[in-house]
This record gives structure tokens, sequence and C-alpha cells, in this order.
């Protein structure tokens, strides 16, 4: 904006105020060939706002690309109740077997 | 970091531009901005919902960054006569993306320390981290770029022979 202020004669002062100096813009009369030459500045330092903004994306993407591909399954620390596989161990005398039992729901109970 | 770096001098720098370029209220430049404030959470929740569904990421990240360098693209060609119906597109474009990636990078943020952090508090730390990094976006986005930004540069290169500045009015 500086560089554009510059070349269009005006004072660089106002790209350091930027903000204020646009009440004193909206101020101006329309045909004040000053209001065109500053409106033009403030245009070219806008561009390069926008311009380093569309490089800033660019950069993003591209270090975007370096993320790994990762699963999105989470790993649950409490077993769930439902479908749970428990086993049991069942004795007839003296042996004893290991049975496994599959919980479908609260009150069902399915040995295999 | 960078997302809410894009997205804060987005939000400071296109009211501002439409206050002093096109000459309009504050009110009115606020007004012009909905376009990118009402699809920005939109593009947050639809990407939301499908990266769950479809169990990956990275597509949204990507996707999310393409459509926000599209947005910039389209504001670099932003001059005193641009249509307003051009100036909407360009900000819903920039919120759609912006939106998608604010999520997917908080998705890719725990489904990463889910696999490759041991520790469960270390995952915690990491969604703590994204959440931080994210608000330090906000000012570097606004302040920092205002301090360091091309306006400010381009103004102290044009500069250098203090004198002719000086002797020249407004």
């Amino acid at each position: 904006m500086g560089a554009a202020l510059s070349d269009a004669g005006l004072s660089t002062d106002i790209a350091r105020d930027s903000e204020r100096y646009i009440f004193v813009l909206h101020g101006m009369a329309d045909a004040d060939p000053r209001k065109s030459a500053l409106l033009g500045s403030y245009s070219a330092g806008f561009h390069n706002v926008f311009v380093t903004m569309t490089v800033l994306s660019a950069a993003a993407l591209l270090v975007s690309l370096l993320i790994r591909k990762s699963s999105m399954d989470t790993v649950r620390l409490a077993v769930p109740q439902r479908n749970r596989v428990d086993n049991e161990w069942v004795c007839r005398g003296t042996r004893c077997n290991l049975r496994s039992l599959r919980l479908m729901g609260a009150n069902q109970t399915i040995a295999q | 970091m960078l997302t809410n770096v894009q997205l804060f001098t987005g939000l400071y720098y296109v009211p501002f531009y439409q206050m002093s370029v096109r000459g309009s209220s504050p009110v009115r430049a606020g007004i012009d901005l909905f376009p990118a404030v009402c699809l920005l959470v939109p593009g947050s929740v639809v990407v939301a919902i499908l990266t769950s569904r479809l169990g990956h990421f990275r597509w949204a990240i990507w996707l999310g960054w393409i459509v926000t360098l599209v947005a910039c693209g389209l504001f670099t060609l932003f001059d005193e006569r641009t249509e307003k119906a051009i100036f909407a597109l360009a900000l819903a474009v920039f919120g759609v993306g912006n939106g998608m990636v604010l999520t997917s990078v908080n998705v890719a943020t725990q489904a990463i320390a889910n696999q490759t952090v041991a520790k469960s508090e270390d995952r915690a730390m990491a969604a703590c981290m994204y959440g931080f990094m994210r608000s330090l976006g906000m000012p570097i986005g606004v302040a920092v770029r205002y301090k360091s930004a091309r306006l400010q540069q381009s103004l102290y290169a044009s500069c250098t022979p203090y004198v002719r500045c000086a002797n020249r009015s407004i």
C-alpha cells in the first residue's frame, strides 16, 4: 500500500494508520483525484494481503499431504456387555471343564 | 493454527476492504460478511457427519484447504468494480472451506493421538493442544499479521528515502 501511495505522490503515513483514514476517505468528494489514488493504493495493499493468504493456504495444503493415514476406531477401556464372551468352569464330580458363554443380552445366555 | 490465522485474517481484512475500497458502512461490511460466517458452521457439521460415517478424515482436510485456496484466489481478483454476488460467493466458499478444515483437523488430532500416544491422559493433552493452537492462531491472524502485513512491508520498502516521503503532503 505504501509503495502505491508513494507512486501516487501521497504520504505513506496513511498506510500506518489505514483504518482511521477510512473515515477521512468517506468524507472526500468522489470527484477528488486524491480519493481515486487512495482507493487504488488500498486495493494494492489488500491485493498483497490476499496473495499472502493464498500462499498460506497452498502451504497448508502441502503440509496436510504429509498427514499419515490413521484409523478413527476408538479403543474402549470397558468391555461392552452385549455379545461379550465369558468363560466359566463347569465341574462334574472331580472333572472340571471350561465352558464359553456368549452374553447376547441382559437375560439371555447361550452356551457354546 | 494456520486455519485460524487464515480465518481471522479473512474476517478482519474483508470487512476492512469493504469499508475502505467499496465505501461501505461498518454495519454494511458486517452484513456482507454473512455468507462466510453462516456457512462456516454448516460446513463443519456436514464434514463431521461425513468423516464419522466414512471413517476417514484426510480427504476432508485436503478438500477443505483446496476450497480455502480457491476462495483466497477469488479474493485476489477483487477490485472496486467487483459485483456483490461474486463477493458473496467468494466469502461463502471461504466459510465452507474453513469450516471443513476446522472440524477435520480436530478429528485428525484425536485419531492420530489415539494411535500413536500410549497413555490416555496424553490423548487429552493432544486435544487440548489442538484447542490451544487454534486460539493462538486468532491473535496471530489479526494482530501479528497486521503489524507485519505486506501493507506495512511495502510501506517501509517505499519509504527508504525518508526525505522524499516527508516532503509529500496528503
